[in-house]
């Protein structure tokens, strides 16, 4: 809690810095995104209209091969394939409401492959012209123990599921009724974490640019087919639902929920914004982290440009360079009791340590890093700029000692220093993803030496090296504050 | 709908009861008859069957006083066939186009703190629905509607139904066409009555209420709640502050406006504490 606070207020407070961390770059103009999907080392979604975003890092995005989908695709990788679920018809708010479900089939995602073809379309579940149901937007979900679901539905009615077949993709049972799960959203996506199914569905208005109040709310259910109940004890067949997405400043309209594991205790939402404020508010991919808490989602945030300090989750301790510590000569609360100076003679404001007021003493060269008491001194505060390059959801970050160009590195060994100058190379880009439990993964694009990915982690309390990531351990998580 | 109009459709509509019996019939067979069966409540199995008496029940004047459902929603409302308001969004339900609209008397008697009777009609004089019967919608996104000249009107005769409702929430857009003649479910403005009887005098219980889209609610003719915009029905959307039901009988009303799009609302109390209010008694007079 303290810390998804304190994240907050970073981002009330961060308001007048760049905001390329906060949004995918590129082209990224999609609405109703499916689920990202990774074939072949490209992530691909797919939207509204068959609109399709590609990209080879998953922060860089570009326009891709359309496929032939009506309303909302969703897209799930199951074995070797790639299942597309998509809905043909649907007239919207005010239009006709008869629509259908459909499934089909592709071996890979990747258009100039010469196995890239879809297979005929099935139909796995409808609604006719003027039911309580509108059966669009659909959204898969596959059980732990193998089965497959889709659910649909849109603000006319219920949402509804049915069971398909894993292994065809068409519906199980053609006898087996379809089941309401929620009432007057839309684009829903059903996902499993730690023994709760979640209910997705979007709220408010849609499609109505800036002033769209779309927002992603959630009941969960120890059942796939619910019933699925918020946080308040309201079932999702009453309204009801926790939000987990609404707006934040320059964007507005979060809709249509996507799930992405990176591994575990690493996960990204993929959404759009129904307006992106920064260019010129049109609908736009968004991929943000996941964060768990007392079993309920919430969306978390990528780092903002600016200055931090940069904390161990281990002990608590902050990142710093290995320099001489410079005591300041100023007055002491505790009267001199224990020694030292004097008691201050007057209450005015004590100077804080400059970075001029130590820098020369400095070493020219690589300094070391290491893990210190926060005593927000020159040599603790870092600078976060975000690159044009990324990862899933997230730029690689420069990341040096505010004031200077001197730039937190890879070194040799899974060591880490700082460097007196930034030059771009991978061992100074850093990936920065939130992580389930809220705290944040730091990882460099490359390390000299290292074979395998390795994040910055606490080694003992008070030094800085590189590892293996590992979820379960504090050694790997930090979290970045600004006092 | 009119009285007559009903005479005339009567063996139709009889005929289609009887479809959608057998459709409704279907799918619990069906259901039965599936390989994989699931362990939901039957009013979670989809039903496809839209007609009046899958949602509504028409009570006659001798009903028994009725008491909230399990979970408290009141079920039993006095329902005024629809007004025509065509709107080509619900973006435009600001707070002040609410209490403009929703505060407009279109009849003698729309505010007495009295309840209709149930069978009485109106006469009342609105605007024409828009071409397409769609209360003027134009696709998808919600932007203000163009400006037109004034629209043209006309003159409409609403009758008043009590009705116990079969779903915890009032499907009002099943109730409007069910009882128009043109079936047109957008671009209306609802009217709703129920009477609460209390034995005692109930002090610091909230009125709890969502609606689609927005609506404005009074309890014994004082303003108590208003849900502006475009919004969905959402079990206990919004609250009134603290109110007292006094003992006898309380008059609530309720008044929801939408353009294209589904329509309902949903309504109970809840004491101080965060209980539910059950030990009240729901008529229409």
């Amino acid at each position: 809690m303290k810390s998804i606070f304190k994240i907050g207020l970073m981002a009330l407070a961060s308001v007048m810095v760049t905001e390329t961390a906060m949004a995918q770059i590129g082209v990224p103009y999609i609405h109703d995104p499916a689920t990202i999907t990774k074939c072949d080392g490209k992530y691909y979604t797919w939207g509204t209209g068959g609109s399709a975003l590609v990209s080879n890092d998953g922060w860089v995005w570009t326009s891709g091969a359309r496929i032939s989908v009506g309303a909302a695709p969703d897209m799930m990788q199951i074995g070797d394939r790639y299942l597309c679920a998509y809905s043909t018809t649907g007239g919207g708010l005010g239009g006709g409401h008869a629509g259908k479900i459909v499934t089909m089939w592709n071996n890979t995602l990747d258009p100039t492959s010469p196995d890239y073809k879809w297979s005929e379309p099935i139909t796995v579940a409808y609604s006719e012209n003027d039911e309580d149901c509108d059966a669009i937007d659909a959204g898969l979900l596959m059980t732990p123990d193998g089965r497959l679901f889709v659910s649909f539905g849109t603000y006319f009615g219920f949402i509804r599921m049915c069971e398909l077949n894993p292994e065809t993709g068409e519906r199980l049972d053609s006898l087996a009724p379809d089941i309401n799960i929620a009432v007057d959203c839309e684009a829903s996506d059903i996902i499993y974490n730690d023994g709760w199914y979640y209910l997705f569905g979007t709220h408010g208005t849609c499609c109505d640019g800036v002033n769209s109040t779309y927002n992603l709310v959630c009941g969960r259910s120890q059942s796939p087919t619910g019933p699925f109940i918020d946080k308040v004890g309201r079932d999702m067949v009453e309204g009801g639902g926790r939000m987990f997405l609404g707006a934040r400043d320059g964007y507005t309209g979060a809709g249509h929920f996507g799930r992405y594991i990176i591994e575990p205790g690493v996960e990204k939402v993929s959404l759009h914004w129904e307006a992106d404020y920064y260019q010129g508010g049109r609908s736009t991919l968004a991929i943000l982290p996941i964060v768990w808490k007392n079993g309920w989602p919430e969306a978390g945030f990528n780092i903002k440009d600016g200055v931090y300090s940069i904390e161990s989750e281990r002990r608590g301790y902050a990142l710093e360079l290995a320099t001489e510590y410079v005591r300041l000569n100023a007055g002491r609360g505790m009267g001199g009791m224990f020694g030292g100076g004097a008691q201050s003679a007057d209450n005015t404001v004590v100077p804080f340590q400059k970075l001029e007021d130590v820098i020369g003493n400095w070493p020219a060269g690589n300094i070391d890093v290491r893990i210190c008491d926060y005593q927000f001194r020159p040599n603790q505060k870092w600078e976060l700029v975000a690159l044009e390059e990324g990862t899933l959801g997230t730029p690689y970050y420069k990341i040096v000692i505010s004031g200077t160009n001197r730039a937190l590195t890879a070194g040799p060994n899974k060591t880490v220093i700082s460097t007196p100058e930034f030059t771009g190379a991978p061992e100074q880009m850093w990936s920065i993803d939130q992580l389930t439990d809220g705290t944040y993964r730091i990882m460099p694009k490359a390390a000299p030496g290292c074979s395998e990915p390795v994040c910055l982690i606490s080694a003992g309390d008070s030094n800085a090296s590189l590892g293996k990531f590992n979820m379960e351990s504090d050694d790997c998580k930090w979290r970045f504050n600004q006092y | 709908m009119n009285r007559n109009f009903k005479s005339i459709l009567a063996f139709g509509v009889l005929a289609v009861l009887c479809s959608c019996a057998s459709k409704k019939a279907a799918v619990e067979e069906n259901a039965a008859q599936a390989g994989v069966q699931y362990d939901v409540a039957p009013d979670r199995i989809a039903n496809r069957n839209v007609e009046y008496d899958q949602y509504f029940v028409e009570l006659d004047e001798n009903a028994a006083p009725a008491t909230p459902d399990e979970k408290g929603f009141i079920r039993r409302w006095l329902l005024l066939e629809p007004i025509n308001k065509p709107n080509g969004g619900n973006t435009v339900f600001t707070d002040s186009y609410i209490q403009k609209e929703l505060n407009k008397e279109y009849f003698a008697g729309q505010f007495a703190n009295a309840a209709p009777v149930a069978g009485s009609t109106v006469e009342v004089e609105s605007e024409a629905p828009r071409a397409g019967g769609r209360g003027g919608f134009g696709g998808f996104g919600g932007g203000q509607q163009a400006q037109q000249a004034a629209p043209a009107t006309v003159k409409q005769t609403l009758k008043w139904h009590a009705i116990d409702s079969k779903l915890f929430n009032i499907k009002l857009i099943r109730f409007a066409k069910g009882v128009r003649e043109d079936k047109n479910g957008y671009g209306l403005i609802f009217n709703a009555v129920t009477v609460i009887n209390c034995e005692e005098d109930m002090p610091n219980v909230r009125l709890a209420a969502g609606s689609n889209s927005a609506s404005i609610w009074w309890v014994n003719g004082e303003q108590v709640l208003s849900l502006q915009a475009d919004r969905r029905m959402v079990a206990d959307d919004g609250m009134s502050q603290l109110l007292t039901l006094k003992k006898g009988k309380n008059i609530v009303r309720a008044a929801v406006i939408n353009g294209p799009g589904m329509s309902d609302m949903c309504m109970r109390f809840y004491n101080e504490d965060g209980s539910i209010v059950k030990n009240i008694t729901i008529t229409t007079k």
